[in-house]
């Protein structure tokens, strides 16, 4: 990080004070948002300088260039900026950056607000140049600030052209201070003052008004104006030149400073600016003379457009527009000589262990093996920082074949390629990658960092095939990767695993892929990144969940929460859409409880977090779980529509072969409900889910609704082969809730066969497994069809000794009441007249005694219709009855 | 898309700023410059108008020859 990209520039002392325009400054100080907006040299960061030390104001300023368009570098600067000047204070958004995953501009907006929250002063940020911005995400960052910050908190923005961020709305609630070229150039007055008191030179009313047409008020042209007008005594005569001569201002007058120096001070302008800032060393060293130093002092002594960037004024800048000046003056000259200026520039830079400069001189030059060793140097930290940006810029510059030979940078060059969806892109440079790293190996080499190399290598290629699906090449590349890499490198170790994991979830071997999870997940945990946690656990909790082992995964997601908030960080669960998985499994698990209002807040947030989501993985996982949740019997229309929610996003996108088989047995059970068997069985037909097609482990969910199917219209032996043969899969996989539901089917089966008996049992078997993991929701949904095997298992089970634990039997029987005087209640709009009264004196908080009163009955009446609004409404507290009523508008 | 484009722009630049942008031509009418050249896409001619900006050169009218 350089240290004089977050200092202020002195004012230069022999400018004037801009009275008029401090004074707009200060009378704006309350607004979000000062924007000075104008062309190069017009004076915008001179007047804010001034400004800030007139008011003494508590600032950050942060002069900008190109390569502060990575978001993570960018967020790093205002950090520093912010933690110079407020040294105690922690900034939680730092970790957050550094953790590999791209958190989106939304969440690290919301983490820097909540840090900035500390700061009890009115505190300015600046933003000099930020002009050379063009990533649209932080333009959208800066935006989400102005629009979310809190009181005390402004920005400033200077500018050569307007920002690409929407400022009407902030304009129209007056939050805006704005600066513009009409209040920034001179007068003829000010032209006339200007000289006169800074420069000590008369000038005509006339030669001023000259002035002033002939430069629009432009400072930068005036004070060049008046370095060639020094020590002359003829300022009417050069006036009039200047007036008469139609050139380009800037060629005119830099051509008459420059011959005004020595041939010395010409050539030291030229050749120095090729660098974006300077030191008297550094000049030294691309000039090969040893005074630089009294150079740089003349020039700053004689105003000549050098700009301090440090209190120590060790290291100086020209003005941006000198240094275009100078720049094309140099191009005109040997390419030879530019190319040895830059060379010695970036043999300077690698001494002082300035890297990515050195590689910016190496780029110039086209010098693409030199900038790749030196990028070797540094890609890790790159990557390990979060820089991802930077990388691949880095990548775009540099040819494949140079590339090539590079396994360093190719390695965390292709890692971000991949998790920025370009893997295919990849592909190339890791087989390369490769190639080069056996070479390596098989001469005398540095074993341990090599092995590292290797080893990271096969981390990325497993990673890649994940998206390619190759499972062969994920489980050979994962198992070198466990092989070289160890357990001191927690991060990469943790990847490997997660590779494993993801082959096993990808070839459904559910169980394998749990294992692996959970050791990932330990070894992220050593590495202290939350992104790389969240992400594994994710994954861990969605297969648990597929494997109906709710327990574990609702222990997993309350882990990871408790984690988060371990680590300070409570508040990314709620605004960075990763977490979407988190809220839509804890729907799913409590669904399968029986706590149907915690489910339906769950996936309120899981389904609004998806929203932000770049791909698609969630939204689907959130959309298909809503779809189960806010089930409603008696509105099929409205599931439906959420289906076809579901199936629009199919259509549109490729999802996950899993997703579609999730899809169609949830259409099927539903269409199953609409009773209309045509419509069912061409749905099947269309989806070829018959009697003769195949079923295995990956499809055979999507044949429960053809069962029911079967069931339905009486074919009884064939829905007893078909799920024969689903319940012969589930038991291989051993898939809890697919056991449970089967069990039940089966029940429902020999009901209707005459065999209660074995009905009878087919339930105890299917609570046996479904205890264990408290699931209840198939006997709830299936219980109508099962009402007299259920209440005689529940009837055996009390005479004879049996593994399910009371607590879940009472509570199953708790729920099947509730649910019975519900779905008798349909839409609820079966509450009696009497409790819809009683209802509405709730609601203005009337204790049942006082009901029973304004109502002329008996306590024990209004007692018994509370207890029955409770059931109805499927709540267990007075207070929520009233809040659902109100929902439901039924008060 | 390669575009050819004409610049206008006010005052007379000398054509030692040829290389500065791009190797456009630089021509001369009355007092105004024409800078003329192909653009290979919207970026490159964004490019171009970001370095007639940061010169604080006056743009008059960006013209293309289909």
């Amino acid at each position: 990080m350089l240290k004089t990209k977050l200092t202020k520039p002195a004012p230069t002392s022999k400018l004037i004070f801009r009275k008029e325009l401090i004074h707009t400054l200060e009378s704006g100080k309350e607004k979000r948002l000062t924007l000075v907006s104008a062309p190069a040299g017009y004076g915008k960061s001179t007047l804010i300088s001034q400004w800030i030390d007139q008011s003494d104001i508590r600032h950050s300023w942060y002069s900008l260039d190109k390569s502060d368009n990575d978001i993570v570098i960018f967020l790093q600067y205002i950090i520093a900026g912010i933690l110079s000047d407020y040294k105690s204070l922690q900034f939680k958004t730092e970790k957050l950056l550094a953790s590999n995953a791209n958190p989106s501009y939304e969440t690290l907006a919301t983490f820097l607000i909540n840090d900035l929250l500390e700061i009890d002063d009115h505190f300015y940020i600046v933003f000099d140049d930020y002009h050379l911005i063009e990533n649209n995400a932080i333009n959208n960052f800066i935006h989400f600030l102005l629009n979310n910050l809190p009181q005390h908190i402004h920005l400033v923005l200077i500018t050569r052209s307007d920002p690409s961020i929407p400022l009407a709305r902030l304009r129209s609630r007056q939050l805006v201070t704005d600066i513009r070229l009409s209040d920034l150039s001179f007068s003829a007055n000010n032209i006339y003052d200007y000289f006169k008191k800074s420069l000590n030179i008369s000038l005509s009313i006339d030669d001023a008004k000259t002035l002033e047409v002939k430069t629009e008020g432009w400072i930068a042209g005036l004070q060049l104006a008046a370095l060639s007008l020094q020590g002359r005594d003829d300022i009417s005569d050069f006036v009039e030149k200047l007036k008469g001569d139609n050139r380009y201002i800037m060629d005119y007058l830099i051509e008459e400073v420059l011959q005004q120096q020595s041939s010395a001070l010409r050539d030291f302008l030229i050749a120095t600016s090729i660098l974006k800032r300077f030191n008297a060393s550094l000049c030294n060293a691309i000039l090969g003379i040893n005074n630089s130093q009294e150079i740089i002092e003349y020039l700053e002594r004689n105003n000549m457009f050098v700009v301090p960037l440090d209190s120590e004024r060790q290291w100086y800048r020209y003005h941006h527009l000198l240094e275009h000046l100078l720049l094309n003056r140099l191009k005109n000259k040997n390419p030879a000589y530019t190319n040895d200026l830059h060379t010695k520039a970036c043999n300077w830079y690698e001494k002082n262990g300035m890297i990515e400069d050195a590689i910016q001189h190496a780029i110039e030059i086209k010098d693409f093996k030199r900038s790749l060793g030196l990028l070797n140097q540094i890609s890790a930290d790159l990557w390990a920082t979060g820089r991802h940006s930077s990388l691949l810029e880095y990548g775009n510059l540099l040819t494949d074949n140079d590339i090539y030979t590079n396994p360093g940078f190719s390695i965390y060059y292709s890692w971000v390629l991949i998790h920025s969806g370009q893997a295919l892109k990849a592909v190339q440079y890791l087989s390369n990658a490769e190639i080069e790293i056996e070479k390596r190996l098989a001469k005398p080499h540095d074993s341990k960092e090599l092995f590292e190399l290797k080893g990271r290598l096969a981390v990325a290629q497993a990673i890649l095939h994940t998206v390619t699906g190759d499972f062969e090449k994920i489980e050979k590349h994962s198992c070198i990767a466990l092989e070289y890499l160890s357990e001191e490198d927690p991060l990469w170790y943790s990847w490997a695993w997660y590779a494993v994991g993801l082959k096993d979830m990808a070839l459904n071997n559910l169980p394998e892929a749990i294992k692996s999870l959970k050791v990932a997940v330990d070894y992220a945990k050593k590495s202290g990144n939350i992104y790389l946690v969240s992400t594994i656990v994710l994954r861990l909790v969605y297969t648990e969940q597929r494997m109906g082992h709710y327990v574990s995964a609702f222990q997993n997601c309350t882990g990871l929460l408790e984690y988060i908030e371990e680590q300070g960080y409570s508040e990314l669960t709620k605004v960075d859409w990763i977490y979407s998985g988190l809220y839509t499994t804890l729907s799913m698990i409590n669904f399968m409880w029986g706590e149907f209002e915690r489910a339906k807040a769950y996936i309120k947030i899981g389904y609004e977090l998806s929203l932000k989501e770049p791909n698609l993985t969630y939204r689907f996982l959130s959309l298909f779980t809503l779809s189960i949740v806010n089930y409603d019997k008696n509105n099929l229309s409205h599931c439906l529509a959420d289906l076809k929610q579901l199936e629009e996003l199919m259509h549109n996108n490729t999802v996950q072969p899993h997703f579609t088989v999730l899809y169609l047995a949830r259409k099927g059970f539903v269409l199953l409900e609409t009773e209309e068997p045509e419509k069912v069985l061409a749905f099947f037909n269309t989806n070829n889910i018959t009697s003769d097609s195949e079923i295995n482990s990956f499809n055979e969910y999507a044949f429960i609704p053809l069962v029911l199917y079967l069931l339905s219209i009486g074919n009884i032996s064939e829905a007893q082969k078909k799920l024969g043969e689903i319940n012969r899969l589930a038991t291989q996989a051993n898939r809890l809730d697919r056991l449970i539901e089967i069990q039940v089917i089966y029940s429902l089966i020999h009901e209707v066969s005459g065999d209660t008996e074995e009905a009878v049992q087919c339930l105890i078997n299917a609570m046996d497994i479904a205890s264990e993991q408290r699931i209840v929701i198939y006997f709830l949904h299936y219980l109508d069809k099962i009402k007299e095997p259920l209440h005689k298992a529940f009837k055996v089970l009390a005479t004879r000794k049996h593994n399910v634990p009371e607590e879940y039997l009472e509570k199953l029987k708790l729920l099947l009441a509730r649910h019975k005087k519900v779905s008798k209640n349909q839409n609820f709009s079966d509450i009696s007249k009497r409790e819809l009264e009683t209802l509405k004196l709730i609601a203005e908080g009337l204790s049942n005694q006082e009901i029973a009163e304004a109502l002329f009955l008996s306590i024990h009446t209004i007692k018994s219709h509370v207890k029955s609004i409770l059931l109805k409404l499927e709540v267990d507290k007075r207070s929520k009855a009233v809040v659902k009523a109100k929902e439901l508008n039924i008060i | 898309m390669k575009r050819k484009v004409k610049i206008r722009i006010k005052g007379l630049l000398d054509d030692k700023w040829r290389n500065w942008f791009d190797g456009m031509e630089i021509t001369h009418e009355g007092s105004n410059s024409i800078l003329s050249g192909i653009i290979i896409d919207e970026a490159a001619l964004h490019g171009i108008l970001n370095k007639i900006r940061d010169l604080n050169l006056t743009l008059l009218s960006v013209n293309f020859d289909s």
